[in-house]
């Protein structure tokens, strides 16, 4: 009894506090540097005056812009800068406030009623005072609830900025490969280039047929049009990258560091990775607290059903002379026992318990698909290495032997660089295969999700309404 | 004796020659004893023109074997050699060994070829008329062969025809051929089996009959070239011998230009050169500069004096043998090859596009972006290959010469293939290679002199040459 009155006197004088600023976000930086060692900052608003630690972010934000901007910087500007990732950090307010709410009890309700006789005489008065009074009962209950939805929302909050890194890392990587495709095609160019110039001057000296040079204008042409294509899509890329770093006019200026980085020197298998991926997934930490949360609904599930509404009060009326008086009403569980309501809260339980289980089989499921990706197709992309372009650029040696030997025309001779060149394009491609797959496993391994292959997250295609669905 | 050649000056010397060894010769057969010695052929000797036989030889069936030095003058084979003999009994016996050879067609040009003897072509078989003669041959080779004497009368059996006269010669065995010459001149030997194949490969050699009795001017110097032709794609190693018509490497025995060997003559001495040509598709007109000449002799025997070609080239088809005398009395290099243009090339590629004329600075600058040692080839023609592989400035596929000749006196002879040098000299001390000939003054081809082109009016720009009138702009 003590306890309770306890409880009561604290959330009574808890009442008047306001909510704190940036609540929960300590745990969630501490969760995002222990799982990826990067820094995160809920930033103030820019309707308050910028505080200096504003003014040093910005100007940081420029200076990192400044040069070649390299995988990690892009990492820590998307952080510090994504707005739609300050979206996201209001709903730790949101759900702090819920908190909060929940440990307060209701507010009395005074009824008044003033009757002026017909007949006339003194006016009848009736004042009733009535509390809630299951809020008592259910408060720590109440919390309890409220703060499993609260640790659960920080964790969800975590796992977006994992998703965030996680989007930055593969949209970095497709952007080097895009622009390293851009150089190649332009390689390719200039090889139609100068054949088409070659034929041009066989032409102007009366040796080729017009339709040979026809036929050389088109390959040229093609080729103009494959780098078109190539340079619009390492523009989307940067677009992208643009989005997730939060930056417009001329921050979008930056210079990529333009190289995938080289293959490593053997695979890098972790027999851990379905382990760590179960053990350390901030999602299915979520999910345990919704499962806390489940539980400990169906547990006052019953009684509330049973008696909300019910209400204990004081009632007094003048009519002749004041009459004062306590008042209770209680609903009789005559048609409605509450059944409905327990089973209903006992299904709620299971339910998040089966969702449970079926992510940790996904999870594992993605663990074992990343780590035969990532043998594959690092072999495939060490093969091209050792030997695909080694034996194209053999060709294209020998073909320049048999061309200086003028058995093999100089057109034969563009054609072999040509494939040369297109060799190293599906070498690029191979390669950003490998390093996505890579850094999906590193993210699998901090204990953030894995999309399957199709779609981005909803923080990388800017859906911010989804993504507030998805903390709750 | 009476002598109904012509009487040109320059076979006089020769003549006298001819008469002392006619008496010694004819002393030998009247003591030899010859069984089907006629009257008629006697005198048949004694200068006048032979009928025309069916045997094609106007002289005993049989004699004792030839001797070379003694009863002929052997043939010069530049780059190849006569293949020596047994005398057993009465018979010459022979030996040769079909079997492949890693041959060199010029310095940086070897392939696997098939041969005799360790050698592409096979030696040259030489002996007299009359001589019996056995030849054994030996298969080395993986593939079944036989051997056809080209121009050889001989009985049926012995034509070496497979399949037809004899069974082919299996791998491993050795057959023996034996029959008598009944006729002499210029003949060949090669394979009849599976010849586009075999003979492709190399198969073929001379086969070279002196007359018991010479008639007419004896030469001084006589030569047995055979020509041939080949397809090997540069940097590989072995001709194909299935090439019907882009052939690339093209021979005088089984040399390509600059592995020729010259022709070294003394000046004044009679020449004759055999030639033999057993191309698988393609006849040769050898071109001889500095010289006309007779056609004497083809496989079917002597021409008679009056009938007898002057030329300055002479064509040589396919399957056949043309033999011409001339008199070496005008001193020099003189260049001797097919005029056929594309024969006087080595490992020319067909599939080159025409670059003559084509101004190709734009291009170049391009494709050296990608590729730098590229620069456009041909268009001042073929001639520049050959400066640019010898400074090195362009790397070819290993073991190939495309197109590039040699080294000249005074520039870079660019020729290759079926080319070589007849060169006359008035003083040599043997007959190995004397060098390149030295122009007397006044006789040498120079750039012509300010003071020249002042006396005869020449403009050095070329304005004042007759033009042909354009009759449109």
């Amino acid at each position: 009894m003590k306890h309770h009155f306890n409880a009561l006197l604290l959330v009574l004088l808890s009442g008047c506090s306001v909510v704190t600023p940036q609540p929960g976000f300590n745990d969630v930086k501490g969760i995002v540097a222990g799982r990826i060692g990067e820094e995160v900052v809920w930033r103030a608003g820019t309707e308050e005056k910028p505080s200096s630690e504003e003014s040093e972010i910005e100007a940081s934000i420029d200076v990192i812009l400044a040069d070649e901007l390299t995988l990690p910087e892009a990492l820590k500007i998307a952080l510090l800068n994504n707005r739609g990732m300050q979206a996201v950090y209001q709903e730790l307010a949101i759900a702090e406030a819920d908190l909060v709410r929940a440990g307060r009890i209701s507010n009395p309700v005074l009824d008044g009623e003033l009757r002026f006789p017909s007949g006339g005489g003194s006016a009848v008065i009736e004042l009733a005072l009535v509390q809630d009074f299951l809020d008592l009962l259910f408060l720590r209950s109440r919390v309890r609830i409220a703060e499993s939805d609260f640790e659960a929302v920080k964790l969800r909050v975590a796992l977006q900025v994992l998703r965030l890194a996680g989007d930055v890392r593969r949209t970095y990587y497709e952007l080097l490969a895009a622009e390293q495709r851009v150089e190649m095609r332009q390689q390719v160019r200039t090889a139609s280039k100068g054949a088409y110039e070659l034929a041009r001057s066989l032409r102007a000296a009366g040796n080729i047929t017009a339709l040979s040079l026809l036929n050389e204008k088109q390959l040229y042409e093609r080729s103009k049009l494959d780098l078109r294509r190539a340079e619009l899509e390492a523009a989307q890329k940067r677009e992208e990258l643009n989005q997730l770093l939060g930056v417009w006019g001329d921050r979008t200026l930056w210079a990529s560091s333009s190289r995938l980085p080289d293959l490593p020197e053997a695979r890098a298998y972790d027999e851990q990775l379905e382990r760590l991926a179960v053990e350390r997934s901030l999602e299915l930490e979520a999910r345990r607290r919704a499962i806390e949360g489940a539980a400990a609904r169906l547990k006052i599930s019953l009684p509330a059903a049973l008696f909300s509404g019910s209400e204990l009060g004081a009632s007094a009326e003048r009519e002749k002379g004041w009459g004062v008086g306590p008042s209770l009403s209680l609903p009789i569980p005559i048609f409605d026992l509450g059944g409905a309501s327990a089973a209903r809260a006992k299904a709620a339980l299971r339910r998040e318990i089966e969702m449970y289980t079926q992510h940790a089989v996904l999870l594992r499921s993605r663990a074992r698909e990343l780590q035969s990706a990532e043998r594959v197709l690092w072999e495939q992309a060490d093969y091209y290495k050792r030997v695909m372009l080694p034996l194209s650029s053999e060709i294209v040696q020998q073909t320049q032997l048999q061309y200086n030997a003028m058995q093999l025309s100089p057109f034969e001779l563009l054609s072999a660089k040509q494939r040369q060149i297109e060799t190293g394009e599906r070498y690029i491609d191979a390669l950003r295969d490998y390093w996505l797959v890579r850094s999906q496993i590193d993210q699998l391994a901090a204990g953030g999700e894995v999309a399957p292959s199709s779609g981005g997250s909803p923080a990388a295609e800017g859906k911010w309404e989804t993504l507030r669905e998805s903390v709750h | 004796m009476e002598d109904k050649t012509a009487d040109n000056q320059h076979f006089r010397l020769a003549e006298r020659r001819l008469s002392r060894r006619k008496v010694l010769l004819s002393g030998a057969y009247l003591a030899g004893g010859a069984v089907l010695l006629g009257s008629s052929r006697l005198a048949a000797q004694q200068g006048a023109e032979a009928p025309m036989q069916a045997n094609g030889g106007d002289t005993p069936t049989a004699g004792a074997p030839g001797l070379p030095g003694k009863d002929y003058t052997p043939v010069v084979v530049p780059n190849g050699w006569t293949l020596p003999f047994k005398v057993i009994g009465d018979t010459k016996v022979f030996h040769l060994v079909a079997e492949e050879v890693y041959h060199e067609f010029a310095p940086n040009l070897k392939a696997h070829c098939w041969g005799y003897n360790g050698s592409v072509h096979g030696p040259v078989i030489e002996a007299v008329e009359g001589d019996r003669v056995r030849i054994f041959v030996t298969n080395k080779l993986a593939a079944p062969t036989t051997v056809h004497w080209h121009g050889v009368i001989l009985p049926s059996g012995m034509d070496g025809v497979g399949g037809l006269t004899q069974r082919a010669i299996r791998p491993g065995e050795t057959f023996v051929y034996e029959f008598t010459l009944k006729q002499h001149g210029t003949f060949m030997y090669h394979s009849h089996h599976d010849e586009m194949t075999q003979m492709g490969m190399g198969m073929v050699g001379l086969f070279i009959v002196h007359p018991r009795v010479r008639k007419g001017a004896v030469p001084d110097r006589d030569f047995a070239l055979m020509l041939h032709e080949w397809a090997i794609e540069p940097g590989t190693e072995r001709p194909n011998p299935n090439e019907m018509t882009d052939f690339n490497v093209l021979t005088i025995n089984a040399k390509a230009f600059p592995g020729t060997a010259p022709l070294v003559v003394k000046q004044g001495e009679r020449v004759r050169i055999r030639f033999g040509n057993l191309s698988a598709m393609d006849h040769h007109p050898i071109h001889l500069h500095g010289y006309y000449f007779k056609l004497t002799e083809t496989d079917g025997g002597s021409i008679p004096e009056s009938a007898q070609w002057p030329e300055t080239t002479v064509l040589v088809p396919v399957g056949s043998t043309r033999t011409i005398e001339f008199v070496a009395d005008n001193p020099g290099d003189w260049a001797m090859h097919c005029h056929m243009t594309h024969h006087i090339m080595n490992q020319m590629g067909h599939d080159f596009p025409n670059l003559i004329g084509v101004d190709a600075k734009s291009p170049d600058k391009t494709i050296s972006s990608l590729l730098p040692d590229y620069m456009t080839m041909g268009a001042e023609g073929m001639g520049e290959m050959a400066e640019h592989m010898e400074s090195g400035h362009m790397a070819v596929p290993p073991n190939s010469i495309p197109m590039v000749g040699a080294v000249g006196p005074h520039d870079i002879i660019t020729m290759g293939g079926m080319f070589t040098i007849l060169k006359v000299r008035e003083n040599l001390n043997g007959y190995s290679d004397p060098g390149w000939y030295k122009n007397p003054p006044g006789t040498e081809s120079l750039p012509a002199s300010e003071s020249s082109l002042r006396e005869n009016g020449i403009a050095q720009d070329g304005s004042s040459a007759h033009r042909l009138k354009k009759i449109d702009g």
